[in-house]
């Protein structure tokens, strides 16, 4: 429980809240391992590589779906905004919006590496 | 808890992220099985494949289709009414719920997951379901049930042995009533008898058969008005074993429940609870419960009746005789049920307006029957009804085609189709369930009626020329048919017919007059082309066009024969093959800018090359001059009214799917919805909707070229459909309909306000796709409406 504090409070979340929604302390770290495993994050990188609107709103959709659903809330927040920039499928997103994701998506891998 | 409880349900969960997939699967735990879907697209395929799937769990946003297009095709496909669906969104957005729940959609869940409520949404979701289906079940055993019983067959049998009984008409109505309430009120208070509704309907209904035995009692034993003497007796109570072994004679499996119970009602209801009755002396319940409440139910129904050995006695003194052992020995739970049920009772068996709703079939054949004389059915009149029935079948057979007879009393049409083969050959409808005779057209069939009321006694024939579709091509019958009258009352019961295919006479009639006996090919051709809009020679075998050169020869033009139908591919029905391979004349139908064209085709030899004349014309249609009304005019009416709506005079969805390929290339297509149809329905009747869509439709009609159609899609839906127009024109033509019926009155009822919802798409191929997408634009529409609706009431 410690460590989920921990882990928690630097990404910007809530261990208790999270706990909350989920059956066990247990279920919850496997779920957090396999964060580390999860494709959605590349996939967008890749999407908005080749410029592919459809895709890159579906994956950035995606992750803002699963970092609520971890309490990721940082990653979350970032996903969010990105979300709504991409609705329209018109034009790429702000790329300091994208490098704010980046960097909460390594904040959390590394967080994720040290609770281990 | 039964079967359907005891096995795991099964889950579907479409979201493209598998992330998302575990973690739901993990929430909802190991009481459920699970199936995954990444995209839409896997969901529609699971379900067109008949996947059993109990739930589904649907994503919004996911690839190759959505959540909301796999919605709105479950929707289409009805599978919506069979499986929930649970969305699953990101999207707080009320308006993304909104219209979730517009398509069908029972719930949502919002990420993030929560654990209880994931669970809760589930599994209240499941369980209504769960109970939803456990119903339908219910009702279709039932409905199973009831078919097999056959009442018709029963009730013939058992009126027939109550008109040599001399007992009355009733006897069998009031025995199934009482019966009835009798296991009703059984099942209520007592669980000994494992009873269901279907049982309890199938007791009631075989009740009728008690006394079949009695067939083989003399006349002179059953009609006797004193007491009988022993041997009488002895002979009289052999009826019971009697009945049993007619059973047997009957083409019906042994094993079927229904023969069991059948054969306990026969053989048993003379057995007493205290085992003094006969034929077998069994005791308590040895005796089939079946057979004990049609014993009781016979006992009151004898004793509150005139019979020809005594006096009706009154409801009350019945009941006690029963009571204190007068007649019978009765089982204890059953005289508490007839204590109970009494006051019921009475009312029932009392109570005449309820005896005619429960007059049958077999009661209208029967008095009809019984009326003239009493009906003996001694080995001779059975020889020569026999007789008459095969002469009967003989001359349907011989006459082939179609044939009909109607019943008015039951409004149930029976037909024998001689072109199909035996399993499909006879179909009954019953047109007071709404049944619709799709033989004649809409048109066609209250002309048909219509013709038949005014037949009379004396001349009870009609006759009329009508086209049906045999093997899904339409070919020209004559119809005669005949009422039929009371044998003793001017009173019309039924009518009998017979359609007989004059395809060719009609087509040879057609043509005589334009065709000399031995006029050449050319002569035939330039005498063509100045009757009909459109002649050409087509070579049936490259489907093209031909071209005759100065010199005669002939030669392809390189343009196919179906583009002018705007096909992109032959014509399935294609006649002029059918010409060309029988060296004859053949015609069909095809559609063209909101025309029905009629197309006849004729085998040629130019030179030495064989090809097909086609000559083509639309069939003539006017309107009258204020566009209010459509006035066939001329023969061909008959033609066309096949593919109209009789309500509305636009196209019927017959129109669509017999043409549809012709439909296919068109560039403009909308779909109007009239707004509230069914509130307007609620609240004026059914009445003031036909106007409703009458005038909309007349609207319509005269915002749109005679080039264009106009299909009834659905009850309260058109299908628009431009073959050719500007995009421009196409949305200012639209919104012409819009407002024109915004501004529209319903003379008879002011205070109707009309409106319709439109949806049209602009070059979307193929059809198909474009109905599906103004559909979806239609919908649009018709949720801002409401919302605007909405606005204006809170302000």
């Amino acid at each position: 429980m410690e460590d989920l504090k921990v882990f928690y409070e630097k990404i910007g979340g809530n261990a208790t809240e999270v706990l909350g929604r989920f059956p066990n302390e247990l279920i919850l770290i496997r779920f957090l391992k396999k964060y580390t495993t999860d494709p959605t994050f590349d996939n967008f990188l890749v999407a908005l590589d080749k410029k592919d609107m459809e895709n890159a709103f579906l994956c950035v959709h995606t992750l803002k779906g699963i970092a609520l659903n971890l309490g990721f809330g940082n990653l979350q927040s970032v996903a969010s905004e990105l979300t709504e920039s991409l609705r329209s499928r018109e034009r790429l997103p702000d790329t300091a919006l994208v490098e704010t994701l980046k960097k909460e998506q390594s904040r959390i891998l590394e967080a994720l590496n040290v609770m281990e | 808890m039964n079967g359907a409880m005891e096995r795991k349900e099964k889950i579907l969960i479409a979201d493209d992220s598998r992330m998302n997939q575990e973690m739901l699967t993990e929430i909802l735990g190991m009481k459920y099985e699970y199936l995954y879907a990444e995209d839409g697209v896997q969901v529609v395929e699971m379900l067109k494949q008949g996947v059993d799937v109990d739930l589904i769990l649907l994503d919004i946003h996911m690839p190759h289709m959505n959540g909301f297009d796999v919605l709105q095709t479950m929707r289409k496909e009805h599978w919506i009414e069979e499986t929930p669906v649970i969305v699953i969104s990101a999207d707080q957005d009320a308006e993304y719920i909104q219209r979730a729940f517009d398509l069908g959609a029972t719930d949502y869940i919002n990420r993030p997951f929560n654990l209880i409520v994931v669970q809760r949404r589930v599994s209240n979701t499941l369980l209504m379901y769960a109970r939803q289906r456990g119903l339908v079940q219910l009702v279709q055993d039932q409905v199973y049930e009831r078919e097999k019983i056959n009442t018709v067959m029963i009730n013939i049998l058992s009126h027939t042995i109550e008109s040599r009984n001399n007992e009355s008409g009733l006897h069998i109505l009031h025995m199934r009533s009482i019966c009835n309430l009798l296991l009703h009120r059984l099942v209520l208070i007592s669980d000994r008898y494992q009873l269901g509704e279907s049982e309890i309907s199938t007791i009631a209904t075989l009740s009728a058969l008690h006394d079949i035995g009695k067939i083989s009692v003399p006349k002179k034993i059953l009609n006797k008005p004193g007491k009988l003497d022993p041997e009488e007796w002895e002979i009289m109570k052999r009826h019971t074993e009697q009945g049993d072994r007619l059973l047997y004679e009957l083409a019906i499996s042994q094993t079927d429940p229904l023969m069991v119970t059948a054969h306990a009602i026969c053989r048993w209801h003379h057995e007493r609870w205290d085992g003094k009755g006969y034929p077998d002396g069994l005791i308590g319940d040895q005796i089939p419960i079946s057979a004990q409440v049609v014993a009781m139910a016979d006992v009151y129904d004898a004793l509150t009746s005139e019979r020809c050995y005594k006096q009706a006695f009154s409801h009350e003194k019945a009941i006690r005789m029963i009571c204190d052992g007068e007649c019978g020995a009765f089982n204890p739970l059953l005289i508490q049920c007839l204590l109970d049920v009494e006051k019921s009772l009475k009312d029932l068996v009392h109570n005449d307006s309820i005896r005619y709703d429960l007059l049958n079939e077999a009661e209208h054949l029967t008095v009809e029957a019984l009326e003239g004389k009493s009906l003996p059915l001694d080995d001779r009149t059975r020889r020569l009804l026999f007789n008459e029935q095969c002469k009967k079948d003989f001359f349907a057979k011989a006459c082939g085609g179609i044939q009909f007879e109607y019943d008015r009393w039951l409004g149930r049409v029976i037909f024998t189709d001689w072109n199909e083969d035996s399993k499909e050959r006879h179909k009954t409808l019953y047109l007071s369930e709404g049944d619709d005779i799709q033989l004649l057209s809409s048109e066609d069939w209250v002309t048909l009626r219509d013709n038949l009321r005014l037949t009379t006694k004396d001349s009870p024939f009609v006759e009329m020329e009508v086209l049906i579709p045999v093997h899904g091509r339409y070919r020209w019958h004559r119809l005669i048919a005949r009422t039929i009258w009371s044998y003793r009352t001017p009173e019309f019961i039924g009518a009998v017919g017979q359609f007989t295919d004059i395809h060719e006479e009609v087509i040879r009639r057609t043509m005589k007059p334009i065709l000399p006996e031995s006029s050449s090919a050319e002569e035939v051709i330039r005498i063509f082309s100045d009757i009909f809009e459109v002649v050409r020679l087509v070579d049936p075998k490259t489907a093209m066009v031909l071209r005759q050169n100065p010199d005669g020869t002939l030669s392809e033009t390189g343009v196919h024969c179906y583009e002018i139908w705007g096909r992109d591919s032959a014509c399935r029905n294609c006649t002029s093959c059918r010409a060309l391979g029988g060296k004859t004349w053949n015609s069909k139908l095809e559609a063209r800018d909101g025309k029905i064209f009629s197309v006849l085709s004729g085998f040629m030899k130019i030179g030495k090359r064989e090809c097909v004349m086609e000559a083509a014309f639309p069939l003539d249609e006017n309107r009258t001059p204020d566009g209010e009304e459509l006035v066939p005019t001329g023969g061909n009416s008959l033609l066309q009214n096949f593919y109209r709506d009789a309500l509305t005079h636009a196209y019927s969805r017959t129109y669509l799917s017999n043409f549809r390929p012709n439909l296919e290339h068109a560039e403009g297509v909308a779909l109007i919805d009239v707004d509230k149809l069914k509130q307007i329905n609620d609240t004026y009747g059914h009445i003031a909707g036909d106007m409703a869509l009458t005038q909309i439709s007349n609207i319509v009609l005269s915002c749109i070229r005679d080039i264009d159609t106009l299909i009834r899609y659905g009850g309260d839906e058109f299908l628009l459909i431009f073959s050719r127009i500007s995009e421009e024109a196409f949305y200012d033509r639209l919104n012409r309909i819009r407002t024109q019926v915004h501004n529209s009155v319903l003379e008879q009822y002011p205070g109707v306000r009309l409106n319709v919802s439109v949806g049209g798409v602009y070059h979307v191929y193929p059809l198909a796709d474009a109905i599906a997408q103004a559909d979806q634009k239609m919908y649009q529409e018709k949720s801002a409406s409401a919302v605007e609706e909405n606005k204006k009431h809170f302000r």
